[in-house]
């Protein structure tokens, strides 16, 4: 479980503060998928690398299964695994070799690293394709070693960063599927996604954000009911207005 | 934190030597692109000569018939007699010129040809023999030889070390230029595919996502780009062996009779454990802006001035001699360039080398340092 309690990061840039995200919390639960909407430079990758560790929070608190962010940064990366959309797996390495590379960075011994990869080759049928090199391997190989990549320490909460974007039809499947069976597992699953068909589709509950704040939260269907609309592209633009109309 | 960086340039070692092209393109070419440059250089100096010599030049000779001077020409150059308008060369001695006056002799020739040059070249020197004939004959009527007037004879002894001789100063001038350039250009690529490359294609956020310390990853990212400079700068060091010995391209290094044999093991050690601590200073500059770069196109656009700054010094510090300027071996790749010319003359000073390996060490530690720091902050990751 993914707890976010009023997130707020500043960037400091060379004349001027940027606030990305400001005062966000939402709780994201375990056997769900809880989808981050809002179009480019929402805040919404901002808030996926700070619950990742990559950055620190400005002000407010993150934890990941009962972990602070700050506080246990290395055990919280033990329990997540971080994917974005925009990984693009190349060089001459096999699935098999990169897999190895990114247990051994994850301390995993020899053994499990062994078990894991076997897992994820049946898993994700990686199995024909262990030894190529990615450079060879089709898009939606590479997409699924990727995944694999981001799975190989066993994590209990998955955060994709716009796992959709930039990919094609098959490669955008095989991201659905597994997001989809990672819930089913009972894994929490958060994702950022400006698509938001995919968030239709993919999540049980959102929390839409514009410029840096989270304008609403909840379980999808209670959500676009509140605002009394079927679908998400007509609720974003009815929020968008209102926090338009409030800050005139 | 070794264990895990060796970890890093494991695996980027493997993805390295896996990919052809790249091993091609930082091994084999700086191993065989010098031997090809100067025995290509070699033979065709040489088959330029040869063309030269068996071309017969169209000669106008005017105011001067004299015998003599046909036979000597006969015996140093193919000619024909032709005339003004179609001569390549004319030779104008003044139309009241008898043998024994002082006079000039006008060459007339188009130096955009090499064979005219060449040519020339020759009709100097024949022309210097006929002077000589003349002033044998002039000397003859007093009953004199030239050899009566030569009172000095010049020899030359040379009391430089063998390595610090002529053709090895032209080693000593080449080699260092050569490479620290290698080493330079040998970790650009290895550098930026490595920080910036990694941003780009998003990988490097999965592997900060990891357990392993981010100082760990900066650390396996500086050896990695280090070893691949190195073995860059040492390829290009062994295709100049290659080259000095074949004969074709140890004439055109002017090399004849001195081979890398020459150099002692003193020197090549010296000359390797400069290499190795200019390869990580190198690394960790590539690193340092790699890192700071969001993408490898803006990474190389900060690394190219500086590789035109390492280009502006081999070439600033090729034609001069060692320095006992303390100051200059504190200067990177001065420095480096310096100790080359020092070991392959024969000419090593070890306080120089010390200075020279601790500016690099402290330099390559402060950038490292300046990486570790980067690794471990947000500023690397709100590029990623």
């Amino acid at each position: 479980m993914i707890v976010v309690k009023d997130l707020s990061k500043e960037f400091q840039l060379r004349k001027r503060v940027v606030k990305a995200v400001d005062s966000v919390s939402f709780t994201a639960f375990d056997g769900e998928v809880f989808g981050l909407l809002g179009p480019n430079g929402a805040g919404k990758t901002t808030t996926l690398r700070t619950i990742a560790t990559l950055l620190q929070p400005t002000k407010g608190s993150i934890s990941v299964d009962g972990l602070d962010v700050i506080e246990h940064s290395r055990a919280v990366r033990d329990r997540i695994g971080f994917l974005t959309g925009e990984m693009r797996l190349t060089g001459q390495l096999s699935a098999r070799e990169l897999l190895h590379y990114f247990g051994q960075l994850d301390r995993m011994d020899e053994t499990y690293i062994a078990k894991r990869m076997d897992e994820l080759a049946r898993e994700f049928e990686l199995g024909p394709y262990m030894d190529t090199p990615i450079a060879k391997l089709s898009s939606g190989i590479t997409q699924k070693v990727s995944i694999a990549v981001a799975l190989i320490n066993e994590p209990h909460d998955i955060i994709f960063d716009e796992p959709t974007s930039n990919l094609d039809v098959i490669a955008s499947k095989i991201v659905s599927d597994f997001i989809r069976q990672a819930k089913d597992e009972g894994k929490c699953v958060l994702l950022s996604t400006h698509i938001l068909s995919d968030a239709h589709r993919l999540c049980d509950r959102i929390g839409v954000m514009y410029e840096g704040q989270l304008l609403c939260e909840g379980p999808l269907e209670e959500v676009l009911e509140i605002h009394k609309t079927n679908d998400l592209e007509t609720l974003f633009f009815s929020l968008v207005q209102k926090k338009k109309e409030n800050s005139l | 934190m070794i264990k895990e960086a060796l970890i890093i340039l494991k695996k980027e070692l493997k993805n390295l030597f896996k990919d052809k092209r790249t091993v091609f393109s930082t091994f084999i070419l700086p191993l065989f692109i010098l031997p090809v440059i100067f025995l290509g250089m070699g033979s065709v100096l040489d088959s330029m000569e040869k063309d030269a010599q068996q071309t017969s030049y169209a000669l106008d000779i005017r105011g001067n018939y004299d015998p003599v001077l046909d036979n000597l020409l006969d015996e140093h150059l193919q000619w024909y007699p032709a005339s003004q308008a179609t001569a390549k060369i004319s030779i104008v001695f003044p139309t009241t010129y008898a043998q024994g006056d002082q006079s000039d002799v006008i060459v007339t020739y188009d130096s955009s040809s090499k064979k005219t040059q060449w040519a020339v070249d020759t009709l100097e020197r024949v022309l210097g023999l006929y002077e000589l004939l003349i002033a044998n004959n002039l000397l003859a009527e007093y009953g004199l030889s030239y050899d009566d007037i030569h009172t000095l004879d010049i020899v030359l002894e040379d009391t430089a070390a063998v390595q610090a001789r002529s053709a090895t100063s032209m080693l000593a001038m080449l080699l260092p230029y050569f490479l620290v350039i290698f080493l330079f250009a040998g970790s650009m690529n290895a550098g930026l595919d490595t920080t910036s490359g990694e941003k780009e294609r998003g990988s490097l956020a999965i592997l900060l996502v990891n357990q392993v310390s981010r100082t760990s990853i900066a650390w396996g990212k500086i050896v990695y780009v280090s070893v691949v400079a190195l073995t860059s700068a040492l390829a290009t060091y062994l295709g100049l062996v290659i080259t000095m010995f074949v004969p074709i391209g140890a004439a055109t290094f002017s090399l004849d009779g001195i081979t890398s044999a020459e150099v002692s093991i003193a020197s090549m050690v010296v000359i390797i454990i400069t290499l190795l601590s200019t390869a990580l200073l190198t690394a960790t500059v590539i690193t340092l802006v790699g890192c700071l770069s969001k993408t490898v196109k803006e990474g190389s656009s900060y690394v190219m001035p500086l590789y035109m700054l390492v280009i502006l010094v081999g070439v600033v510090t090729m034609y001069m001699d060692p320095s006992t300027n303390i100051l200059l071996f504190m200067i990177p790749i001065v420095n480096t360039i310096f100790i080359m010319k020092e070991a392959l003359l024969g000419m090593v000073v070890i306080h120089h080398v010390i200075i020279a390996v601790i500016s690099h060490i402290v330099i390559a530690a402060l950038g490292s340092m300046g990486v570790a720091k980067l690794f471990n902050s947000e500023r690397i990751l709100q590029t990623v």
